[in-house]
């Protein structure tokens, strides 16, 4: 774990352009582009399968399917991917792109271990794939006992999914602590904790749910191992074990997962408002802090997954902790309306991806009230309302914001513009097909359709069939993304340094950013935020070069005089 | 904290290459020391749920606890505890200098190790006696599988220390110099905190 | 802020009240109320839905209002106001959205337990989850034969048994839940309950019926292979006390009747048809039904036939019904042509999930079933 990277040489003939984001590379630059981009490829796949669970469901009778086996695959599949190797992977893609760079760092505090986490990405995937070599997984990814025990789930594909899982986990347990000491240890002079950037804020908070609750995932999947490779059975009830206990260290797993997959991406929406409403982000601290209490709180609401199998007695106080969740979120949402009021919006692609995050997560955070309310849960639970509601947080929230930070950051990441028009057209695409697919979904659901089903009672065909048009339209809107990502980094224009003309540090330097990140020891904003003060037009002007006196609107303390320090922070490798 | 890692060094390994400066981060004790601690508190989580499982077994097969040995065990712990005095003794010494004491205190580390494993492995063979086995039932799996994962850190940890013994009897420690003993302490201190909850949690209740 | 610029948003904030208020009263999101609890729960949610449509209100109006008024006009370079915060704003939606909550757990928290609550006379009704299907033992109507024993009562218990779940109006109704293979959830629309069936526990519900309706058992928990089937398979018959007697004192009459012989071939159709779930795997003609699953089992007493001349599949046998008995108990032993082991259920071996009557019984319907 802690290797230390002082005697690992580097070689000396590293490959240079693209060539070097296919081999080993320490630098985190290179590291978070390799998680972002193969997290994408991963995104392919999942939403391909996506796209063939709709189609199914066009029509209530079996139309692609040979049997109900391969649509338990195909939904297995697509929920594992897009959350284990899409959505988790991405977010760390852009902590570990951004957060040194956010910092002033010049590096993760262990650059090797950072690319050894990374590694174990792509072979877990392929183990992931490979269950369709051997029969795959079909027990969904929540992949509860006895169906996914070895006498109903016999084929091997059930096992590579664990063992792909345990790899994912051991991954972001030591992505987390890598993050952790970077972002506590490893700010640059001057910066206090209360003026980093929220993403900064939102990592830390996710590698603390990471670090607490995937070791977790790693003792259940061990245990679920033994039970289909050694002959124990902890988990099916006909041989003495309990299913219960699966559900259990699971949710205990899973439910803190949610967060971590979409507190990143609102630390990603932090960003995007503040910089492209040109106004500081409302209640930095009441944001900051929400991340933590939301952190905190989702320890302690597993059992809202378990409503309709738990004790009746236990639900209750799983009801009262998951209510109470809504408060810090709805901190975080009236926080950017905030933050919109009485800016100068500019509808940039990642503005638009930004307020499409906060007008759809909305109804993501409100359907969660219904159903932490135990009686309404009852009658929900395993419906659609639950697949609109997961999916209003995940990609009305997690993916939205993603694709916002991507368009967000590409100046950054490649030194060039992307084309703000084909960027629109991905932007209005994917929101119009994401609200057909997923509203209606809340219906089916309160009329009574089950989920995981490929054949269904006709009377839900019509609310069906939107909901499959507006999957097709989200597939076309990935056609104007690809195109845009590919020609933009040919021939997009160049983007300069800080093309938003934003305050955070990793714009304070070139695009893309130099190896060692920046010329000299960075100096941070007094507010990362200060859009509209005297002080934040001075940095700017300054291109990140001046301490600013002490003003009112630090969050913390800030330097004590007005005056070019960077000649008394010299690199040493300079 | 910040001190350290605000000396900006750049440890230049190949000069004559263009770019060959790009060793970003200076090796730090107390960064490495920090993710030793979350890496063990990470390592907590783990063993949390086996020793959940156990608790849960014990309400299944309540009487198959009577055949654990606890006499044995109890001295078995008793040596574990005194390894993890030795690595403090270690430190100890090399802190003031002592090679000869930390070379010796780490041996007896390694013994004590070594004879804990060898220990469990009797108790596991005298289970296996009475039918207790990893197939055998909730008792068996979750006991085995808990105390095995233990056992495997002991092994791991003792692997380690070879090493880290190595080390020291070819004087790479010295009085200024031994982060290498502190870092394997810190894991092997955490090897015994998880068996003193395991023989609490599984043995004595 | 002076009046005269609060005002508009206070009209637009009770303009949305009244919306919220206006959509709790009226929405029918739901199916059929076919039971007590289905008013408490509808009456639950609608409240909680007028709060949310206040709520989404209040957000998507504030963010297409920014988006209007606060757009950044052409040729204007200038950032927007430097406002960090407001602490008092940010702790009051912090305190607002906090009472909500606890209103609504208070309010969840009444209708949950109303919805549990049981009473003396209720109608206990046995619930087994199987692949895929449910099946449903009701209890005996009171017979005042001195022909039949406690003993020839308990064996015709086990043949009140019927696919279809039959209730009377007004009665209050207790499901005994389990399932005697993997995870399914005991789910019926119209009642608002649902409950997982978990093998090794009796999980409970409770309701009340309250209209005469006809509608579907579902299984809302991922069970296998068919697990969509086994939601357009049992139903549902809500009827009027005269009409639920009349379908107990048929069924009754039945299992009596089954109880006589219980290892005649008769008495497996029955098994097949209202208590094991054979069919939603396997096609049988006569029974109509339609399961993919496994090999159809229309013949299967001349393949059966077939098998004991060749000697193969036998499990040990010699004849017909030890091929057949052996593919029950032992799926995976021996595999027709094209179909993978792995998917039967394994424990029709064990007594608690089959006892030996019923599998001699139903060994004995499928060797009638011959080639056409």
């Amino acid at each position: 774990m802690a290797t230390s990277v002082h005697d690992v040489p580097r070689s000396a003939s590293r490959p240079r352009g693209l060539a070097k984001f296919f081999v080993w590379s320490i630098d985190h630059k290179v590291i978070g582009i390799q998680y972002i981009a193969v997290s994408l490829l991963f995104f392919l796949v999942g939403g391909t399968l996506a796209e063939l669970i709709r189609i199914e469901l066009f029509t209530p009778t079996a139309s692609l399917m040979v049997d109900g086996g391969a649509y338990n695959t195909l939904f297995t599949m697509h929920g594992t991917i897009m959350i284990f190797l899409f959505v988790v992977p991405i977010l760390a893609g852009f902590g570990n792109y951004l957060v040194p760079l956010m910092i002033g760092a010049r590096d993760m505090a262990f650059p090797w271990l950072n690319a050894f986490a990374f590694w174990m990405l792509p072979p877990a995937g392929l183990l992931m794939l490979a269950g369709w070599l051997v029969g795959p997984a079909q027990a969904g990814w929540t992949s509860y006992f006895p169906l996914s025990g070895p006498v109903y789930s016999p084929f091997d594909g059930q096992t590579l999914w664990a063992i792909s899982l345990h790899l994912i986990g051991a991954s972001s347990i030591l992505g987390a602590i890598n993050f952790i000491v970077t972002i506590l240890n490893m700010r640059t002079p001057g910066m206090s904790i209360w003026q980093m950037p929220l993403f900064c804020w939102a990592t830390l908070a996710t590698a603390i749910i990471v670090l607490g609750a995937t070791p977790f995932l790693a003792g259940g999947l061990t245990l679920m191992l033994f039970d289909r490779l050694a002959g124990t059975s902890f988990f099916s009830p006909a041989t003495g074990g309990d299913p219960l206990l699966w559900q259990n260290v699971f949710w205990f797993y899973s439910h803190p997962a949610v967060y971590i997959m979409v507190l990143p991406a609102m630390g990603i929406l932090s960003e995007i408002l503040s910089v492209h409403a040109r106004k500081p982000l409302f209640g930095y601290k009441f944001v900051a802090m929400s991340s933590m209490a939301i952190g905190i709180l989702g320890f302690l609401v597993w059992g809202h997954h378990m409503f309709t199998s738990l004790a009746p007695w236990a639900r209750i106080p799983f009801m009262i902790t998951s209510m109470a969740i809504a408060v810090p979120t709805g901190v975080k949402i009236f926080s950017w309306l905030g933050t919109l009021w009485g800016g100068k919006i500019r509808f940039t692609t990642p503005m638009l991806f930004g307020l499409g995050f906060l007008s759809m997560f909305v109804l993501g955070g409100i359907t969660g009230v219904f159903l932490a309310a135990v009686p309404v849960d009852v009658h929900v639970h395993d419906t659609y309302f639950v697949v609109a509601h997961l999916h209003f947080v995940l990609f009305g929230g997690s993916v939205l914001a993603i694709m916002g930070g991507i368009y967000h950051w590409f100046p950054k990441m490649s030194g060039r513009m992307y084309s703000e028009t084909l960027g629109k057209i991905h932007f209005a695409l994917t929101y119009v097909g994401f609200f057909l697919t997923f509203f209606p979904m809340h219906f089916l659901g309160l009329e009574g359709m089950p989920r995981r089903i490929y054949t269904y009672d006709p009377k839900f065909e019509t609310l069906n069939q939107l909901s499959t048009i507006g999957a097709l339209i989200m597939a076309v809107a990935i056609v104007p993304f690809l195109i845009n990502i590919v020609w933009s980094i040919i021939a997009g224009k160049p983007a300069g340094n800080n093309p938003w003309r934003a305050l955070s540090l990793e714009w304070m330097t070139s695009s893309p950013p130099i190896e060692l990140n920046f010329e000299g020891t960075p100096i941070p904003a007094p507010d990362p935020y200060g859009y509209g003060t005297p002080e934040g037009a001075a940095y700017l002007a300054s291109e990140g070069k001046l301490l600013i006196a002490p003003g009112s609107h630090g969050h913390g303390e800030t330097p004590a005089e007005t005056k070019d320090v960077s000649s008394e922070h010299p690199a040493a490798g300079d | 904290m910040q001190q350290e890692t605000a000396v900006p060094a750049v440890v230049a390994t190949h000069a004559s290459e263009a770019h060959a400066h790009h060793e970003v981060v200076p090796f730090s004790k107390n960064n490495s020391k920090f993710a030793m601690w979350l890496f063990l508190a990470s390592e907590v989580m783990f063993f949390t749920p086996l020793i959940a499982a156990n608790v849960w077994a014990r309400t299944v097969q309540p009487e198959e606890h009577a055949l654990l040995n606890i006499p044995i065990t109890s001295l078995n712990s008793f040596i574990l505890l005194a390894s993890s005095y030795f690595v403090a003794r270690a430190i100890g010494a090399i802190r003031n200098g002592n090679v000869i004491k930390m070379q010796r205190s780490l041996v007896l580390n390694l013994v004590a190790g070594l004879v804990f494993f060898l220990i469990m492995m009797t108790e596991y063979v005298e289970l296996s006696h009475h039918g207790i086995t990893l197939n055998s039932g909730p008792f068996g799996f979750a006991f085995f599988t808990l105390t095995g994962f233990h056992g495997l850190h002991v092994l791991i940890g003792c692997t380690w220390l070879t090493i880290v013994l190595n080390k020291a009897i070819n004087g790479v420690y010295t009085k200024d110099n031994y982060f290498g003993v502190e870092f394997y302490g810190l894991y092997w201190h955490f090897v015994d905190v998880v068996w003193i909850f395991i023989f609490t949690i599984v043995y004595l209740f | 802020m002076k009046s005269n610029r609060i005002m508009p948003f206070l009209f637009v904030g009770a303009v949305f009240v009244v919306i919220g208020v206006l959509v709790g009263l009226t929405a029918r999101v739901f199916p059929t109320q076919g039971s007590a609890e289905a008013v408490s729960v509808d009456s639950l949610f609608n409240f909680m839905l007028a709060i949310a449509v206040v709520v989404f209100l209040i957000v998507e109006g504030g963010i297409i209002y920014s988006i209007i008024r606060f757009r950044r006009r052409p040729g204007d370079e200038t950032d927007g106001a430097p406002i960090h915060g407001n602490t008092a704003l940010e702790i009051t939606w912090t305190a607002i959205p906090a009472v909500i909550v606890v209103v609504l757990s208070i309010l969840s928290y009444q209708v949950f337990v109303g919805t549990q609550t049981a009473t003396d006379d209720m109608l206990v009704i046995k619930v087994r989850g199987q692949q895929f299907q449910w099946s449903f033992q009701y209890p005996m109507p009171p017979d005042p034969d001195p022909a039949v024993t406690e003993e020839l009562r308990a064996k015709i218990q086990t043949y009140m048994v019927n696919a279809d779940l039959w209730v009377p109006i007004g009665r209050r109704v207790k499901a005994e839940i389990t399932s005697q293979d993997v995870l399914h959830a005991f789910y019926v629309p119209e009642f608002r309950v649902k409950q997982d069936a978990i093998p090794g526990r009796v999980t409970e519900t409770y309701f009340t019926p309250t209209q005469a309706l006809d509608a579907w058992v579902l299984c809302a928990e991922l069970c296998g292979v068919n697990h969509a089937g086994m939601s357009q398979i049992n139903k549902v018959f809500v009827r009027d006390q005269a009409e639920y007697d009349q379908f107990i004192n048929d069924l009754y009459a039945k299992a009596k009747s089954l109880a006589n012989d219980p290892r005649a071939p008769e008495v497996g159709k029955e098994l097949i048809a209202q208590k094991y779930p054979c069919g939603t795997c396997h096609v049988i003609n006569e029974l109509g039904t339609k399961g993919n699953v496994g090999p159809a089992l229309n013949g299967i007493g001349s393949r059966a036939e077939g098998h004991a001349a060749n000697g193969e599949g036998l499990f040990g046998g010699t004849d017909a019904a030890a091929y057949i008995r052996g593919s029950i108990v032992k799926p995976n032993g021996y595999l027709v042509a094209g179909y993978s082991g792995g998917l039967m259920p394994q424990n029709y071996g064990d007594p608690n999930v089959m006892p030996e009557d019923d599998l001699e019984a139903i060994v004995n319907y499928l060797l009638t079933l011959k080639d056409q």
